[in-house]
């Protein structure tokens, strides 16, 4: 099938060695990092930003979307070697916290766990936005 | 629930107002921001808190600035908006590399 193509290309192009066309410039540094790329390695700092994660554990804390925040947490029971995980879903909205998780009721947020996960949420920003990408947190602007 | 204090602010960002010249207009609510050492004992406090669980109490939970909920869902405005300019602005790159 290469072949084929580059017989088209030969003959809409009118050039025979067309290997220069067929690669892309290597001055152009061009790092195709998707969105969701972009937000797993949000998670990598969200993940650290609780303290160590026990071996054979694995966490992610990530922003899905402008009001959206992900926790998961996977770990492996000792007695009884299976895996158990908790996908913990917050929502933001203009009167509180909205937890949601699998199996349980929504219930708005309180206490310990609004303060922890709104202190999470500005340690996240800061960090992300410095260290993934390089903008000022206070002022959204390129950092130098 | 602690009372959220108005003097932080986070920066307000529009996914929309993303030009790529690499430019933001920013709308910030005031002028005030969280000093650096507010945010260090955040970070220290809720570094503390190794238990792997948010729903455990932070100890020696220090004086932490607590942001709006506005406060908060601005951040994931802007993250978000962080990451659209970032993949939008290497496509525009990509498009323009191919045009020239």
């Amino acid at each position: 099938m290469p072949s084929v193509f580059r017989k088209a290309l030969q003959l809409l192009t009118g050039v025979e060695d067309q290997s220069s066309l067929l690669k892309l410039p290597k001055k152009r540094p061009f790092k195709a990092l998707t969105e969701r790329e972009l937000i797993q390695l949000e998670s990598e700092i969200g993940a650290e930003l609780f303290g160590p994660i026990p071996a054979g554990n694995r966490r992610e804390f990530f922003c899905l979307d402008a009001i959206t925040w992900i926790w998961y947490e996977e770990s492996t029971d000792v007695e009884t070697g299976k895996q158990k995980s908790t996908t913990t879903r917050y929502e933001i909205h203009d009167n509180g916290i909205l937890k949601a998780q699998e199996g349980a009721q929504y219930s708005f947020l309180e206490g310990d766990e609004l303060k922890n996960l709104s202190l999470a949420i500005q340690m996240y920003y800061e960090q992300v936005a410095r260290k993934i990408y390089k903008r000022d947190p206070r002022t959204g602007q390129k950092l130098a | 629930m602690p009372v959220p204090n108005n003097e932080y602010h986070i920066p307000r960002i529009e996914a929309a107002e993303f030009g790529h010249n690499d430019r933001i207009d920013l709308h910030l609510a005031s002028e005030s921001a969280l000093p650096y050492d507010q945010i260090k004992l955040a970070r220290e406090a809720v570094t503390l808190a190794t238990s792997g669980s948010m729903e455990q109490p932070i100890p020696a939970q220090p004086e932490a600035e607590i942001p709006t909920f506005a406060q908060l869902r601005q951040v994931g405005i802007n993250l978000r908006a962080f990451s659209k300019y970032e993949v939008d602005s290497r496509i525009n790159l990509f498009s323009n590399d191919e045009a020239a």
